[in-house]
């Protein structure tokens, strides 16, 4: 395989706070290549965001993070480059697309200028032909009378429209990667139908590689090639959507599937309890004190990572060799 | 936006309506009169001057008399400065007030641009600190204390200099504009750097930031195309309040700094209960702080694409 287009390698993010360190993202690995598209999929907190974040030198500063491990596009190591660099990638290689378009657009500012502001940031062109593009991207994110609108300030616009703007913004300078965070958590249900199927077809037209960050897992099932089940700062699976979908290895992402709404299900159940506390990671594994399965050695040691299929792992103490049904104690 | 404007200018004129009425009635019953200090006059010559400026009729005739000549731009005649018409005291000082207010207020908004500016860039590091002492300073020391250090400062630096650099007080030259334009601005810029550095601070962690970071955008124009645009807009709000401080505030500079503006009558005509002055100077003053604010609500409604609309839609 060639080299992947965003690669994380043990990446950890830690932020000092007044009641002590939280170790936010505890080793996180994954890659993704041109043309693909890996979901990183958890509930709130959990460091899905602030790990991708981190990885592409988007963390306010001022939160002073300690990132270690290792960020690298297309080979090369982000972690550690200067502010002017890191500017210099951002937009253009590299297109990001935020939960709420109602808050992430400058609101003094025209829809169209706020476009072709990355046009001329990345690719040198002067403010009229970089206008005339962003009316050209702006009805390429199918939004009609597309010049009109182009003048709109952002209040002028819906929910849905702002976030085909906000689209239209990452992927105007056409980056290898396009990163969505959580895209179409603050909009109706059928807006989100209409932009997660215009993310999908503009990642198909250049081949991007794409990073799906959510916690709906209807959304990772409808687009995702691959899956990052990220808990307490750590991913605990990891796996083609397939096969993570019908066999989930790990007891949190099983729960996760039981949690979703299906025709046959009658109830849907809800994971007892709560994620540990960051400040003080536990030793063992981070979902033992929620998990319906768990053995003694859960909460003393963290589980190691075993290999289900060819790209399909999990970390979780059950699928070590030495665990059997019944005899648990011996798994020490 | 047209009907917006007129309306709003419909409210000002019924403002200064009331500012004319709470005026005269203010004013008639404070005890005494203007006449009371021509010494000595007979009881038959105070009759008759009575008769002559009219205070002798009720005092409703009195108003709506006072009502209709205001509406037609007559202010009348000063009862203590001979054959001066208050319209023509105010023609001939208020360009004197208006320019040193103007002075003042640019002074303000530019310093309190940069200081906010360089006070947001530099938070909680040595600058700011400076700044929000300074800016501490402003807004609590009086102006006619700023004034008589100002004054001193000049001094010295004349003394010191061997030449006279600056002039202490007066009229009539660049240089009589500059210390008094300055001192008082200064409150009024000590306000606006609070305010901007506090805005832009804020809008630090703003989603749309964070996009433009995301954009890969330099900082310079993140601060000043993104930032700054929404920073400002509290701060407009307040300069309509803050040229009413500044007009109002002029009396004690030009006082201090023996500037021929309005101010001086108008302090001078309370104490001599100067009703035509009192009444000219008060309603136009008034006038002129509602047509500011009304400015002041414009220039913010071209700011905020927002409120533009709302206003085009009403």
């Amino acid at each position: 395989m060639s080299v992947p287009v965003l690669e994380l390698v043990a990446l950890r993010v830690a932020f000092p706070t007044r009641a002590g360190t939280v170790h936010a993202v505890r080793g996180v690995s994954w890659s993704v290549a041109r043309g693909r598209t890996l979901a990183v999929v958890g509930e709130s907190g959990c460091g899905k965001s602030v790990s991708v974040q981190a990885a592409l030198g988007l963390l306010d500063p001022r939160l002073g993070c300690v990132a270690g491990g290792s960020a690298r596009l297309h080979g090369r190591e982000l972690l550690g480059l200067r502010a002017r660099e890191l500017a210099r990638i951002h937009g253009g290689e590299v297109g990001m697309i935020f939960q709420d378009p109602m808050s992430a657009l400058n609101p003094t500012m025209r829809i169209g200028t706020q476009i072709a502001e990355v046009l001329v940031r990345h690719r040198g062109l002067g403010w009229r032909e970089a206008e005339r593009l962003a009316v050209e991207l702006l009805s390429r994110m199918r939004i009609t009378r597309a010049a009109e609108r182009a003048r709109c300030y952002p209040f002028e616009f819906s929910g849905g429209m702002l976030q085909r703007a906000m689209i239209a913004i990452a992927i105007a300078c056409r980056p290898a990667l396009l990163i969505a965070d959580e895209p179409t958590t603050a909009l109706d249900a059928t807006v989100q139908d209409e932009v997660l199927a215009l993310i999908a077809a503009i990642q198909r037209e250049d081949a991007m590689a794409l990073v799906l960050i959510t916690h709906d897992l209807g959304i990772v099932a409808r687009m995702a090639d691959e899956v990052a089940v990220m808990y307490a700062g750590e991913i605990i699976e990891h796996g083609g959507v397939e096969a993570l979908f019908r066999q989930p290895a790990h007891p949190y992402t099983a729960a996760l599937l039981q949690a979703l709404p299906a025709p046959a299900r009658a109830q849907l159940d809800a994971i007892a309890g709560a994620p540990p506390d960051l400040l003080a990671p536990p030793r063992g594994c981070a979902f033992a004190a929620r998990c319906p399965q768990a053995m003694r050695i859960c909460v003393e040691r963290a589980p190691a990572a075993t290999l289900h299929a060819a790209a399909h792992r999990s970390h979780c103490w059950r699928h070590h060799p030495l665990a059997t049904a019944t005899g648990t104690e011996r798994a020490r | 936006m047209l009907r917006y404007v007129l309306n709003r200018l419909l409210y000002g004129l019924l403002t200064v309506w009331f500012i004319a009425t709470a005026t005269f009635v203010g004013m008639h019953a404070v005890p005494g009169d203007p006449l009371l200090d021509a010494r000595a006059v007979s009881p038959e010559i105070r009759r008759n001057l009575e008769r002559r400026y009219g205070l002798d009729q009720p005092l409703r005739l009195q108003y709506l008399r006072y009502l209709g000549n205001m509406a037609r731009g007559d202010f009348g005649v000063s009862f203590t400065q001979h054959n001066r018409e208050v319209s023509d005291i105010i023609r001939e000082h208020f360009p004197v007030s208006a320019l040193l207010g103007v002075l003042a207020i640019g002074f303000a908004a530019l310093g309190g641009l940069v200081a906010g500016v360089l006070g947001a860039l530099y938070a909680g590091r040595w600058p700011d600190t400076l700044i929000r002492l300074l800016v501490a300073l402003g807004i609590s020391v009086p102006g006619f204390v700023v004034a008589a250090l100002a004054q001193l400062a000049i001094l010295r630096l004349n003394a010191w200099s061997g030449v006279a650099l600056l002039p202490v007080a007066g009229w009539g030259s660049a240089s009589h504009l500059l210390v008094p334009a300055a001192v008082l601005g200064l409150a009024t810029m000590a306000f606006l750097t609070r305010l901007l550095r506090a805005a832009l601070l804020e809008t630090q962690s703003a989603d749309y930031v964070r996009t433009a970071r995301a954009k890969g955008l330099t900082p310079a124009r993140i601060l000043l195309r993104h930032r700054l645009p929404n920073a400002v807009l509290p701060a407009v709000t307040v300069l309509g309040p803050a040229i009413a401080a500044i007009t109002t505030g002029g009396f004690v500079v030009e006082l201090v700094f023996a500037i021929p503006g309005l101010g001086r009558y108008f302090v001078q005509a309370v104490q001599q209960l100067d009703y035509t002055v009192i009444m000219g100077t008060t309603v136009f003053y008034g006038a002129f702080l509602v047509l500011m604010v009304v400015l002041v609500d414009i220039v913010y409604g071209l700011l905020d694409p927002r409120i533009r609309s709302a206003q085009g839609a009403r």
